[in-house]
């Protein structure tokens, strides 16, 4: 256990963690010391700590690697491990980006990520318009192609479960078009317009006029590192180096799924490679892991891709 | 990496596109072992368990086609994990590991394999995040006959003798002071010391200590074929020895495992 004092330390699978004893409130009446037969009455457990009656000193037990992440301030404190690993594991309310895959009488089937089992996202799940009436009705079924886009959200997560359901809950969520494209081909029925959830602009605000006039333009769907994701989903605090060094050069809207998925669209088709560009080289040099959090491999990035 | 003549040198992540890899040089064999993780991964509908994960090993030799020695490590390194990964947090997915032996002096001896792709394994595992009940840690020791005069070279540390119960930095000179027969104990040996070994024995302990796999074997180099009841090994030198093979994994194996994964940003 000589870790360096500035890093957390990190847990191992199996490892005991006493510091969560105090956290699990004996039963009232009793006051037995013995730490045994306490039962974690308040204390959440996130993802990477499970219940094992066998552990030593407390009846939790971590079995991924990666360091104690508590929160014991609030009202019901939680403790889970942080950690990155490659494998998207999906988890309730998780925005994801997918692909459809095929539809049935009931359901669309849709991929999270490669060579796992496909999702489903019920039509009953499927809010097509601001109204916010169902798509249940066989009428008002939405009707998209194979291989379209999909931002949803997780909705039910069970290991028992034949695969995992999503759900688009509101208009924030829907098929993913690009604003130029849906405009050019308003006659179909694809009438849910994806307001982009992320929308990072330099300068002035990507407003209407700006995506109006551009000229054909299709947007990338890049696909991304865990760690890479996560970053590019705290865009205040983790992602904002980079971020920012990329919307100080190009103006682009983005669409992250935690699936590892990022849909980026910009004004031209040159400014959408470029923005995929500078991703993509931040991703395979693993900057994420630099000690600066890869301010300076960002800007080197972006100054090299998008000129200075 | 290379501070000391037994930490290995890993490298974590080698492979961009699995979820979990690692490539682990044996400090004294040079034996280099490359392995990969994916999972949980759809699996086939023959290996489809209700309840729990399917654990899939492959092991690819650095030299031809695989053949029953393969099988044979494969069966090895699979029991030794399904203790070790908590199958039932993934139900009817697969986990599949790949190892690729890259490196090794002599690609026909399981015992100079075994360790390094199971410790190579563990930690492909460990970063690939699959759900793990503990963390084990494998070391092979070789045991030599005392009057072996074979000059062979060996690291700092990595000799020690059955009696004394400090083990570490025992010189193999030192044993000619000694009258009684000594055995002679080398951890992770090479080709060459092996050739001269009485018997030998690959350990894994979990963290805690329990024992997840014992492979030993008796060679008839080192002791002439002089046992023929198939017991080249005294037992209360095993013990012995097994003890000290706990202290290796427990200890410094786990010590080799946290630094390895400590150097990681997790966020």
């Amino acid at each position: 256990m000589s870790m360096s004092l500035d890093s957390p330390e990190i847990i191992l699978p199996g490892d005991p963690l006493p510091q969560l004893s105090p956290l699990l409130s004996p039963p009232s009446t009793e006051t037995s010391t013995s730490t045994t037969d306490t039962k974690p009455r308040s204390l959440r457990l996130g993802p990477g700590l499970t219940l094992s009656p066998t552990t030593p000193s407390t009846p939790i037990l971590p079995y991924r690697y990666g360091t104690l992440n508590l929160t014991s301030h609030t009202k019901r404190p939680t403790a889970s491990i942080l950690s990155t690993p490659r494998h998207y594991h999906p988890s309730t309310n998780d925005p994801v980006l997918v692909t459809l895959l095929r539809t049935t009488a009931e359901q669309f089937i849709v991929q999270l990520a490669p060579y796992t089992p496909p999702a489903i996202i019920p039509f009953e799940n499927y809010i097509i318009n601001n109204a916010g009436t169902t798509a249940s009705a066989r009428k008002s079924r939405p009707n998209l192609p194979i291989g379209a886009t999909i931002y949803a959200r997780v909705a039910v997560v069970h290991k028992h479960l034949e695969s995992v359901e999503l759900s688009v809950p509101d208009p924030t969520f829907g098929e993913v078009i690009s604003q130029k494209n849906t405009s050019s081909s308003s006659s179909s029925n694809q009438k849910n317009k994806k307001e982009s959830s992320t929308s990072i602009s330099a300068g002035t605000t990507t407003g209407a006029s700006s995506i109006a006039n551009r000229a054909e333009v299709t947007p990338y769907i890049l696909s991304t590192s865990q760690p890479m994701t996560k970053l590019l989903l705290a865009e205040e605090t983790l992602g904002k180096p980079l971020l920012s060094a990329v919307a100080s050069k190009v103006p682009f809207e983005m669409i992250v799924g935690k699936n590892g998925r990022v849909w980026i669209d910009a004004t031209t088709q040159k400014e959408v490679i470029q923005v995929v560009r500078c991703f993509k080289e931040f991703d395979e040099a693993e900057a994420w892991n630099d000690e600066d959090g890869g301010l300076a491999k960002g800007r080197q990035i972006v100054g090299k891709v998008c000129g200075k | 990496m290379t501070s000391s003549p037994l930490i290995p040198e890993i490298s974590l992540n080698p492979l961009p596109q699995s979820d979990g890899s690692c490539q682990y040089t044996c400090p004294t064999s040079r034996t280099t072992i490359l392995t990969s993780v994916n999972g949980p991964l759809e699996v086939r509908p023959k290996d489809e368990l209700p309840n729990h994960a399917t654990i899939e090993v492959i092991v690819k030799p650095g030299i031809g086609v695989a053949g029953v020695r393969e099988t044979r490590l494969s069966s090895l390194i699979h029991s030794t994990l399904q203790s070790l990964i908590l199958t039932n947090h993934h139900p009817r997915t697969l986990i599949q590991i790949v190892a690729q032996i890259v490196q090794a002096e002599d690609h026909t001896s399981l015992p100079l394999l075994l360790t390094p792709l199971l410790n190579c394994t563990i930690l492909s595992l460990l970063i690939a995040g699959i759900p793990m009940r503990t963390v084990g840690w494998s070391v092979h020791l070789a045991v030599l006959q005392n009057n072996s005069r074979g000059n062979f070279k060996t690291a700092e540390g990595q000799v020690f003798k059955l009696e004394e119960k400090t083990g570490g930095n025992g010189d193999k000179m030192d044993t000619e002071e000694n009258e009684k027969a000594v055995a002679v104990v080398v951890r992770n040996p090479n080709s060459e010391i092996l050739g001269l070994a009485k018997s030998s024995h690959t350990l894994t302990f979990s963290k805690e200590g329990e024992m997840l796999l014992i492979e030993s074997l008796e060679c008839s180099q080192g002791s002439g074929g002089e046992s023929a009841d198939g017991q080249g090994w005294d037992i209360t030198d095993f013990l012995k020895l097994a003890e000290e093979g706990k202290r290796i994994c427990c200890e410094e194996g786990v010590e080799i495992v946290r630094d390895a994964l400590g150097d990681r940003k997790v966020f």
